[in-house]
């Protein structure tokens, strides 16, 4: 790909599109002018709305039989005033706005004890009637209630004094309420609920227009054609646009952002001028967000506006026109509104499979952050899925750049089908295949295969293998008329690739092993979820049927379905548009992050670069399933205690504790089967003469 | 400079049977011959063109351009082609200069380079008036000038012209026309569909009939004649056409 046609590309669709008033309008106008406008003028009407109540008097009418104590009660409060109106006709007189409320005394059978009632200790029934849509009278209510309850609060200590009897006897509790919550966290809390759907529904409405337009609007004008008579790929041409998509959706984001929380902060700050109560019960003041959390917004942003721009133009693009295209972005805009949805419902946290679920797991985040709660690891994870759905998404529109009867579709409607007459049989897969291969085996592994390790570990394992793995590698190639046994490596090698395969695994066995070791003491410690995760590999200790299970599910299947997936299918596609120091290593670390787990992710990436080197040099994935076996292999005979764990660097000291390392010795002596490992693969188990 | 060995196009439409578009077609164009390809619509012209311009592939047969096989370095025939067609046509929100501007890019021309070419090319196809405004403004003719600029951008030895004159009015019909002659004359192998048999008669070195994805016949006008005893193309072609339907009812 040349960077230089890409970025012509790009340029010239962000031209063409800042040139469109539409754009600019969605753009810039919305977040720059009128949201300052509507919440500025908002806030003001509120401001005025308020101060204008607090100045009127409020008017009420008494009617007949309300006892002289309540008038001299209202009467004590300045902004009460007592008028004369028909009492009758209140509806009436309260639309009318010659009066606020109506106090009429209660339905009772004898309506002249009503002037004695409260000298005698009884209860005075009273209505106050009112309309609740109009301003000016739901405040008189508020106002002669509070007022009233205060005067009746009076009238019991003093009915309670006279007695003799002490004000405790009908207090039995005095509740505090005290929120622990810091002043952060409660404002991240509201804000959180609304931010991050906003967020999200910003970067879909930025990409929206520009994926429409760069795709179906550029069909629709005949224009298409052009830009494919030009020596640039497909490839090049999906890049360039998509980079102009995400810069568009990326600035209205960010826009829209930067352009509320400015509006917010002086909206704040006008309403805690005219009074605490107006700003509400929580200081959203307290919201005040650190650089680091700034940046980890930005970091979850960028895959997120790369899934929803990658997504919005591949739909697009099925579309002749910009109409028709529209009507199918509209539904998906909607549907990824729903999980950003979600993120208000009370109880949905970020544990688990949420952390893998799209849109949903990052709006889910950002509320994390915005109330200081979010952990390393959701971070991670988050930025992890989000970035494979993204590749995924960016992976199916190249995929549908590249068929001609989408990019030049004459007729109307979904030209999609899926047929596997249409790919050209080949030797190996494309980059792209294998890369798709990875995305959805990863995300399967997600979805179902943490599903059905959590029910139940090994017979899980078995079937994330089996059941996941290997039918997506397989089938995939398949599908896409690919030579399995070229692509998967499947032929013999010489036979001292396993020799030397053998020895390096013995070595790297220790070596990672101790690689483990430094990193639980010094970097990352192994989380309590993962260790627990692993117990039912302890269970009945001694029974043989029960070994071989645990060895079948945790040796042999991974040895040969992850080998199949990752030396065949992925380290084969990547070799095709890569160096192969370059399709090695980048095979090696895809291999380290399906590991998931933070603390496993390096050394398994190390172990990965190892056993990606020796499938490519010796041209047969056979020495790479041996070398994944002895692996793996030696683990499970160590946790079953077949073999003593002394052999696995862990020395029980007196008392129980357990001293983990390597003597340097045993450190040496691995290092240097490793080494003879690597000389025999390379000298007497290559069969890529080309290779050398 | 051009050839298609067996070149076949089979579409296959969401519904509906496939359609052979282009069916097992030979030919070859020399450096400063102007091959024209006649035929009704839906004769293939466009899809047969669309392969040797790499827009799409073949589902057989192949084709190549200055020796470069169009399916295995798409990009470098591309290099080597200038594509025009009636769906080639010009970014509304873009100004002439920046239209050239941006293809020139796209074909890896370097800046200075390419600042010098747009300049000769406005002087040669006039378009100093209008090259600064956007292309939205242009009169038909005007567009046209600049996507015959456009073509010129990296001086292509292969032009490949899908009913280049389609819609024109006379006058720059006779721009294309006199643009054509001029590429031949230069050495450039051109292609170039048409349905106007006048246009053909007039500027073709020879000529080749494409009916129902078939080439049915070629040669030059006098060749194309005496095979059918026709006296003019129109004539020569009916009676081709009749022949091959005729043939395929049987």
């Amino acid at each position: 790909m040349n960077l230089r046609t890409i970025r012509t590309i790009a340029f010239k669709e962000l031209l063409e599109t800042l040139r469109d008033k539409r754009t600019l309008m969605a753009m810039i106008g919305i977040p720059l002018i009128l949201y300052p406008l509507i919440l500025l003028v908002g806030t003001q009407a509120i401001v005025y709305r308020q101060g204008k109540t607090d100045r009127e008097t409020s008017r009420v009418v008494l009617a007949q039989g309300v006892p002289a104590q309540v008038v001299a009660w209202l009467g004590e409060d300045e902004k009460i005033e007592v008028v004369q109106g028909d009492e009758t006709a209140a509806a009436q007189g309260l639309a009318d706005k010659t009066f606020d409320v109506v106090l009429r005394p209660g339905d009772t059978e004898d309506r002249d004890t009503h002037a004695t009632v409260l000298e005698d200790g009884g209860t005075l029934p009273l209505t106050l009637e009112f309309d609740s849509t109009i301003p000016r009278s739901a405040a008189a209510r508020g106002r002669i209630a509070l007022r009233l309850h205060d005067a009746a609060d009076a009238l019991v200590s003093k009915r309670l004094n006279d007695a003799g009897v002490p004000p405790a006897l009908i207090q039995p509790l005095d509740l505090q309420r005290s929120d622990l919550a810091p002043p952060k966290k409660r404002a991240g809390n509201l804000l959180g609920n609304a931010l991050p759907m906003l967020m999200i529904m910003m970067l879909g409405l930025g990409a929206f227009y520009p994926a429409v337009d760069l795709t179906a609007g550029e069909k629709e004008r005949g224009t298409f054609e052009t830009l494919l008579a030009t020596p640039t790929s497909r490839r090049e041409i999906v890049w360039g646009k998509f980079f102009a998509v995400v810069g568009m959706s990326l600035a209205t984001g960010l826009l829209n952002l930067g352009s509320m929380a400015i509006t917010l902060w002086f909206q704040l700050k006008q309403l805690t001028a005219a009074g605490p109560q107006a700003a509400g019960a929580v200081d959203l003041a307290a919201l005040s967000i650190t650089p680091l959390e700034v940046g980890l917004i930005l970091l979850i942003l960028v895959p997120l506006a790369v899934l929803i721009s990658a997504a919005m133009m591949s739909l697009a693009l099925m579309a002749r026109e910009f109409k028709e295209a529209s009507n199918y972005i509209s539904p998906f805009f909607l549907a990824i509104m729903l999980p950003a949805l979600l993120v208000s419902v009370a109880g949905v946290e970020l544990t688990g499979a949420t952390v893998f679920a799209p849109i949903a797991n990052a709006a889910l985040l950002f509320k994390g952050l915005l109330m200081d709660t979010a952990t390393g690891v959701q971070v991670f994870g988050v930025f992890m899925s989000t970035a494979c759905y993204a590749l995924l998404a960016l992976q199916v529109a190249v995929w549908m750049f590249s068929r001609e009867d989408v990019v030049l579709a004459e007729e109307k409607g979904l030209p999609l089908t899926l047929k596997r007459s249409q790919f050209v049989p080949r030797d190996r897969p494309t980059a792209g295949i294998s890369i798709a291969a990875f995305a959805i085996a990863l995300l399967l592994f997600f979805y179902v295969g943490t599903w059905a390790q959590a029910r139940e570990l090994i017979s899980g394992l078995v079937i994330t293998q089996w059941g996941i793995l290997l039918p997506v590698a397989v089938g995939l190639l398949w599908f896409v008329r690919v030579d399995l046994v070229t692509a998967l490596r499947l032929r013999l090698p010489r036979p001292m690739a396993f020799v030397g395969a053998a020895m390096m695994a013995l070595g790297s066995v220790v070596l990672v092993q101790q690689l483990t070791f430094w990193m639980s003491e010094y970097l990352i410690e192994t989380p309590e979820a993962f260790s627990q995760g692993m117990t039912p590999l302890l269970a009945h200790p001694g029974s043989i049927p029960t070994l071989l299970w645990i060895f079948f599910a945790v040796a042999v299947s991974p040895a040969i379905c992850e080998e199949v997936l990752f030396r065949g299918a992925i380290l084969s596609g990547l070799e095709s548009k890569l160096k192969p120091l370059a399709a090695i290593t980048v095979t090696a670390v895809l291999f380290g992050l399906f590991h998931i787990y933070l603390h496993r992710v390096p050394p398994t990436t190390l172990l990965g670069l190892a056993i990606t080197w020796v499938a490519w040099r010796s041209g047969s994935l056979w020495p790479a399933v041996l070398y994944h076996l002895i692996n793996n292999g030696l683990a499970v005979l160590v946790v079953r205690e077949v073999i003593p764990a002394t052999w696995f660097g862990q020395k029980e000291l007196p008392g129980g504790a357990v001293e983990l390392g390597y003597p340097l010795g045993w450190l040496a002596m691995a290092l240097v089967l490793f080494v003879a490992g690597i000389t025999a693969v390379q000298t007497l188990g290559s069969r890529n003469p080309e290779n050398r | 400079m051009i050839q298609a060995v067996d070149l076949t196009k089979t579409f296959h439409p969401p519904r509906g049977k496939p359609v052979e578009a282009v069916r097992a077609v030979n030919f070859e164009v020399a450096p400063g011959e102007v091959y024209g390809l006649l035929g009704p619509n839906g004769a293939g012209k466009t899809s047969l063109l669309r392969m040797l311009g790499t827009i799409i592939t073949p589902t057989s047969g192949h084709c190549a351009v200055g020796g470069l096989s169009s399916v295995d370095d798409p990009v470098g025939v591309r290099r080597r082609v200038g594509f025009m067609s009636g769906n080639t046509k010009l970014y509304r929100r873009l100004s002439g200069r920046e239209t050239l501007r941006y293809f020139g890019r796209l074909h890896g021309i370097a800046d200075d380079a390419l600042a010098t070419r747009i300049d000769e090319l406005i002087a040669a196809f006039d378009l100093t008036d209008f090259i600064d405004r956007r292309c939205d403004s242009y009169s038909t003719g005007q567009m046209q000038r600049v996507s015959i600029a456009r073509v010129m951008l990296h001086d292509p030895p292969v032009l490949i012209l899908d009913e280049p004159t389609l819609g024109l009015d006379i006058m720059s019909s006779r721009t294309m026309l006199d643009f054509v002659g001029q590429a031949r004359d230069r050495g450039t192998a051109v292609i170039f569909s048409t349905h106007y048999m006048t246009e053909a008669e007039l500027l073709c070195d020879r000529i080749g009939f494409l009916y129902a994805g078939r080439l049915l016949a070629e040669g030059t006008t006098d060749q194309l004649y005496a095979q059918t005893g026709a006296t003019n193309l129109k004539d020569a072609f009916l009676s081709m056409a009749d022949a091959a339907d005729a043939e395929a009812a049987r």
